[in-house]
């Protein structure tokens, strides 16, 4: 089904977007915007407000659905109808107002929705396996060195850095294909961010595939592999980082042009070295 | 008055440190310490008053309440609430007495009439909140009318009395002294403990209190799980129609309006919050117990029932605001 899947050289993108659209009423949201992930890669998204950066990522977690366009998971082509159709496809997102029950623990948050029983009277009987759920969370939480002591609090304890790396925490867990960020670091304190972007950056070399949205360049600069700039829902560019520069970043965004066109013929270039 | 702030953090899973338990145990009795002393006060008006059978009386009569108010319980925990819980009662109520007075149907289908009609209203309820995405206190609110509509309509408006005879047992009679009412509220308490905390019913109820956004794009059914929660409501008023009628030997079509204001304000005495996201089912069953004892003071110190209704609308009153600034509180820190 993919064009460039023919030999070993090319990578297959985990999942790849073609000529989306979205229409809300009249307004286009996107317009024809191809977006692909490779494994382990992070990519960023980048772009002004209403640029259509969360329609984009919201459409691949399946919480809204293209105009137009399809989308390939692994190569095949796939119908995201609903945000659990995108999970069982192994994209996991961490939204950008935090998705966790601030009224319950650590485990119970991160194993919503895929508790594990245990069975109490064989077949007949079975209760929720809450010593495994807290032990599965210590151990997550141990792996991706996020501190934190007290898991059976209610989240509204922990701080907003914690409880982001709590949401992210959750979504690793799935043993997601991909992870969607949107503005992770958003409203986070300086200490809270370098928290999160620590985190980030644990998964990258972890291997772990990334889409990360976020208006702060430096962490783009950061932790990305890649970048992609939307503006009024078209892209306007999409290179490896090391082709761009922080200031070049905000350039393109504001602008909407494509600044190093010269160097690379249109279209995607690829994106790893 | 308030209880149980901080009891269901780990929905249903005990705390690690020791000064949480201490805490969480200070909350719990918090509310058991207002019992007694309520208790105390009357026997200060009424020098006499404590006695084995005064007290068992208030058991007897906090054993609908209760039930009532651990299914309301539930529907509050997740976000919602059913007011109409008083007036399905009437309405299980009256359908059971129609069936095995009128109908001459056995007795044990009879509770199974009640049970399901209630269980058939708390459904209904369920899904026009789950699919017609209405509100639930204006679906209940609905609900609360049309239930008395069809209780009057079904008993033709009169009082049903001739159940066959024992029946008055399930409120009247006692197992080792202990009355069978209130035995049924415990096995009925221990099997929705299970609902709380070992089914996801009972869990996402919790979840979708806490963020219900959260809830649904965890991947889970939403609408299922609320068509359930509001069918466990409707089924508990059904069960606790069995009770009340047992403890009349008969079925009025207007006896149930006015417990959705007993089962509301116990749900919120017993730490339950209208936010959604927190409650217990031994808050529910402390919170009626506090309920019908000042109902029943009420009415040993003579007050008219009029009173009463006043008292228990300010009571509700007093404990969603109370409610409400511990909430405040929570968000502040
Ligand atoms: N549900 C909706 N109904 C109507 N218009 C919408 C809807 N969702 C998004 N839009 C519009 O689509 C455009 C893109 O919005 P989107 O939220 O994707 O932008 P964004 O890049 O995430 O912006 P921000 O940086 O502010 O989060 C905006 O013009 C927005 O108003
Ligand atoms: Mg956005």
């Amino acid at each position: 089904m993919i064009a460039q899947s023919d030999s070993g050289t090319r990578i297959l993108p985990i999942v790849e977007m073609r000529g989306i659209s979205k229409f809300f009423g009249g307004v286009a949201a996107l317009e024809d915007v191809d977006f692909h992930v490779n494994k382990g890669e992070v990519v960023a998204l980048l772009g002004d407000n209403g640029a259509g950066k969360s329609t984009l990522i919201k459409i691949l977690a399946g919480a809204v659905f293209p105009s137009e366009g399809s989308i390939h998971v692994d190569g095949q082509e796939a119908e995201i109808g609903s945000p659990a159709r995108a999970k069982e496809l192994g994209i996991e997102t961490v939204y950008q107002d935090l998705a966790l029950c601030d009224n319950v623990d650590v485990p119970t948050n991160i194993f919503l929705g895929r508790e594990i029983r245990r069975s109490v009277v064989r077949g007949l009987v079975s209760v929720f396996d809450r010593r495994r759920m807290a032990e599965e969370t210590r151990r997550l939480l141990t792996d991706l060195k996020i501190n934190i002591t007290d898991i059976h609090a209610p989240v509204r304890d922990f701080s907003g850095g914690q409880r982001q790396t709590i949401a992210i925490a959750k979504s690793v867990y799935s043993a997601a294909k991909l992870i969607i960020m949107d503005e992770p670091t958003a409203a986070l304190g300086v200490a809270q961010q370098e928290q999160v972007l620590t985190l980030i950056e644990g998964l990258r070399n972890r291997g772990e595939a990334i889409v990360l949205i976020s208006h702060n360049m430096d962490d783009v600069m950061r932790v990305a592999d890649r970048v992609v700039i939307l503006k009024t829902g078209r892209v306007v560019t999409n290179r490896p980082v090391g082709e761009v520069d922080r200031d070049g970043l905000i350039r393109m965004i504001i602008s909407g042009i494509d600044e190093a066109l010269e160097l690379t013929a249109a279209g995607s270039p690829e994106a790893r070295t | 008055m308030t209880a149980g702030q901080e009891n269901i953090t780990t929905v249903g899973a005990g705390s690690t440190s020791t000064k949480d338990l201490t805490l969480r145990l200070l909350d719990k009795l918090s509310t058991v310490l207002v019992f007694i002393l309520i208790l105390a006060l009357l026997e200060a008006a009424r020098p006499g008053f404590i006695t084995f059978s005064n007290v068992s009386l208030i058991f007897l009569q906090a054993t609908t309440r209760a039930i009532l108010a651990i299914g309301e319980m539930l529907v509050i925990i997740s976000g919602g609430i059913d007011i109409s819980v008083g007036t399905v009662m009437s309405l299980a109520m009256v359908t059971m007495g129609v069936s095995v007075i009128d109908g001459g149907m056995p007795m044990e289908l009879g509770f199974v009439v009640a049970i399901g009609a209630g269980a058939l209203m708390g459904s209904a309820n369920g899904f026009l909140v789950a699919f017609a995405r209405l509100p639930s206190f204006i679906v209940t609110l609905g609900t609360l009318g049309i239930a008395q509509g069809m209780a009057l309509m079904i008993s033709n408006g009169r009082s049903l009395y001739g159940f066959p005879p024992g029946f008055d047992l399930i409120a009247g009679g006692t197992i080792l002294g202990i009355p069978v009412a209130v035995i049924i509220l415990a096995v009925f308490a221990v099997i929705m403990l299970g609902v709380f905390y070992e089914t996801k019913v009972g869990r996402y109820a919790f979840t979708m209190g806490g963020n219900e956004e959260a809830t649904r794009r965890a991947g889970i059914n939403l609408r299922a799980y609320k068509v359930a929660i509001f069918a466990i409501s409707g089924a508990t008023a059904g069960l606790a129609s069995i009770i009340l009628a047992s403890r009349i030997d008969s079925a009025h079509p207007g006896i149930g309006f006015g417990y959705e204001l007993d089962a509301i304000a116990a749900v919120v005495i017993g730490g339950g919050s209208l936010m959604g996201g927190r409650g217990t089912v031994w808050g529910a069953i402390i919170g009626a117990l506090i309920m019908a004892e000042i109902r029943f003071g009420l009415n040993v110190l003579g007050m008219s029932p009029f009173i009463q209704q006043i008292v228990v609308g300010v009571i509700l009153i007093a404990a969603v605001y109370i409610d409400t600034l511990r909430t405040r509180a929570r968000i502040k820190h």
